[in-house]
């Protein structure tokens, strides 16, 4: 078959022969007034010289419809399912991507601004499946869910595309988890620990500190040789900036990358984010690194998903979303996976975030992304007003696969501090109707009441596991018992310092990751000499 | 059910393609008023639409559309049909020409939803991204 280029370019050819000198003289002219660089011209006239004359044939459609950022488009009988489309708009060319093939139509929604294209618009098959620039130059950028940078830091220097769905890895390739994630939240580490590889919900009302929760734990992986992308969703730009300077200030960019889909962003751009963000992950995953991906959240997600749906005429179903919202997230969640080392061996943990309405957690959306991740991590507003911050309700809170990837040291105080927590939620509520308790149980109660002073923390201060598993070890020793409940804090962050500069414990914890006999001797000789000081009475 | 306009065109063309122009009349005149049975006939337009195409297709001819800057010499146009009829394997096109100065030059072909855009202005537009990056 001969190509459509060998005749066409000889004609063409001599057409832009003419053109060229004037195209060369106008460039060269506006050059040379920003800049004395003959250099410059020269480049371009290389430039000019080099441009090769092409004749391309494809795929067109014409605009039938056009509503909310979603088209329809007749013709385009070539078009693959999530093909990119090109809509040539009054404005210039805006990006589109297949989403419905019909006999006679194309349903397409498109990635920017819409407000240009109008009915009869020409749109043109690329080709291409919808896919994300990927590598190492995304790290410590911010990016829309495209790939193009939002940060003013220059274009990104990359080669590699990743497509943005992609199915998830097989049995065979998986590994069980078997390697912790240290968030440094306390309650979380020790009673709802997460591994590499899992996917762990974070669910609660507005305002509660859901992404307070993700934001540490990326903090944390600072040294931990792990890459983390948070993925902002339908979220508000000056709280993604917030979000951005924090990550700078603790030197987490180092390692972070933000996806971008703000508020005001189409609900395309929503709907593709964390596939986006996900296929970005899937980078370093072939590569055999770790990866921590936050969805924040998932609930504006479906809701993007609902819009696009209905204005494609899906169907509608339960609330109003389509019939595929569970697969919309399972589909993505499925992507976070612990390879064996036969393939590498990485890993992408996931912490997708889910908003409830007034703590109902029985909604569509938080039902199906529970039975969909390995636990949930539940935020409740009593908890918060209380005082209690992270406000983590511990007995609707779990990690299903993570225990076996907590560190052993950290396992043995864990087990004990769990049923010391559960015996005091449930004697707190029975303790309420009367005054008179045996020794025992206001015993339970009085530990109780510093384990969850303990629990307490600061957002932005997370803690290494070897502190924890030391403050844990002097709770359920009965090391704090005789400690004033409103001096617990101060007890702790005091005895942090007093660890660092006169003991070598910490070391050690990392070191062995296990609490051996020796390791216990210390801990007890530092936590006995800290406490003669009692300076935490004082501060 | 809801028959396409495709479908009914299929089917009418399978109908009276081999069958004489007497039987093909009769034919027709009852898939006229299958049509009104089936309140279909505000859609007729689209049926010989479709079954032009069909016969073309069945035929191995091509509907095409030339537009150029300016009027193209007999060569240039039969070295496009030529083109064609080798690139879609059919025996006969028709083309149709257009005059659209605003491609500044070179032409743009259409055929089957399909564009072969060999424009001037297209070239620039190439030029200039290339130019800008």
């Amino acid at each position: 078959m001969p190509s459509p280029n060998d005749f066409i370019v000889d004609q063409i050819k001599s057409q832009i022969s003419d053109f060229k000198t004037e195209v060369e003289k106008k460039n060269a002219n506006r050059l040379l007034k920003i800049s004395d660089g003959a250099a410059l011209v020269d480049q371009l006239k290389r430039q000019i010289a080099d441009f090769r004359a092409e004749v391309e044939e494809s795929s067109v459609g014409r605009v039938l419809k056009i509503s909310d950022g979603i088209a329809l488009v007749s013709g385009l009988t070539q078009a693959m399912m999530s093909e990119i489309l090109l809509f040539k708009s009054a404005h210039g060319e805006v990006a589109g991507v297949a989403l419905n093939l019909e006999e006679n139509l194309v349903g397409a929604m498109i990635m920017g601004d819409f407000a240009g294209i109008k009915e009869g618009d020409e749109v043109v098959c690329t080709k291409r499946i919808l896919s994300v620039p990927v590598g190492e130059a995304l790290v410590g950028r911010v990016v829309n869910p495209l790939g193009e940078a939002l940060d003013g830091k220059g274009a990104l220097e990359t080669t590699q595309f990743n497509p943005v769905e992609k199915i998830a890895p097989g049995v065979i390739t998986r590994a069980s988890v078997n390697q912790p994630v240290q968030t440094g939240i306390k309650a979380i580490d020790a009673m709802i620990p997460i591994g590499r590889g899992q996917r762990e919900l974070i669910i609660g009302d507005r305002q509660i500190g859901k992404t307070a929760i993700a934001i540490d734990a990326i903090i944390n992986q600072k040294g931990q040789n792990m890459k983390c992308i948070y993925v902002a969703i339908g979220q508000k730009e000056s709280k993604v900036a917030d979000i951005l300077r924090k990550l700078e200030a603790a030197g987490a960019m180092e390692y972070t990358t933000i996806v971008l889909a703000g508020a005001s962003s189409p609900a395309a751009l929503l709907y593709i984010a964390p596939y986006a963000g996900c296929a970005m992950a899937e980078y370093f995953l072939d590569k055999g690194e770790d990866v921590l991906i936050v969805y924040d959240d998932l609930s504006k997600h479906a809701v993007s998903y609902r819009e696009i749906s209905l204005l494609l005429r899906r169907p509608p179903g339960r609330e109003a979303f389509p019939g595929d919202v569970f697969y919309l997230h399972s589909r993505l969640l499925e992507r976070a996976c612990k390879l064996n080392s036969d393939f590498g061996g990485g890993s992408i943990t996931a912490l997708p975030i889910i908003e409830t309405q007034a703590g109902d957690i029985s909604a569509y959306i938080p039902t199906n992304v529970i039975s969909i991740t390995d636990g949930q991590i539940f935020l409740e507003p009593d908890m918060f007003y209380k005082g209690n911050r992270p406000a983590i309700n511990a007995g609707l809170s779990v990690s299903r696969v993570g225990s076996s990837a907590q560190i052993k040291a950290m396992k043995k105080v864990a087990g004990k501090m769990r049923l010391e927590a559960a015996q005091f939620r449930e004697l707190a509520a029975f303790a309420q109707f009367g005054s008179d308790l045996d020794e025992e149980t206001s015993r339970k109660l009085e530990r109780g009441k510093r384990l969850y002073e303990v629990f307490k923390q600061d957002q932005y201060q997370p803690l290494s596991v070897d502190k924890q598993v030391v403050i844990y070890y002097a709770l359920i020793n009965g090391f704090v018992d005789n400690v004033p409940v409103e001096k617990v804090r101060s007890f702790e962050a005091g005895l942090y310092k007093y660890m660092d500069l006169n003991s070598d414990v910490s070391r050690l914890i990392v070191e062995k990751k296990e609490l051996d006999a020796e390791i216990e001797e210390k801990i007890k000789r530092v936590l006995n000499n800290y406490k003669e000081t009692l300076d935490y009475l004082i501060s | 059910m809801k028959v396409s306009a495709k479908q009914y065109a299929r089917g009418l063309f399978e109908l009276i393609v081999d069958k004489s122009e007497e039987e093909a009349r009769i034919l027709f005149a009852r898939f006229i008023e299958f049509l009104h049975g089936r309140q279909d006939l505000n859609r007729a337009e689209e049926i010989i639409e479709e079954l032009s195409h069909i016969y073309e297709e069945a035929n191995g001819e091509l509907r095409a559309e030339l537009i150029s800057a300016r009027p193209l010499s007999e060569k240039a146009k039969s070295q496009v049909i030529s083109y064609l009829e080798k690139r879609a394997g059919v025996g006969y096109v028709q083309l149709s020409e257009k005059i659209d100065p605003a491609l500044l030059g070179g032409f743009v072909l259409r055929y089957n939803g399909l564009v072969v855009d060999g424009s001037l202005k297209n070239n620039l537009r190439k030029f200039e991204k290339q130019l800008s990056n």
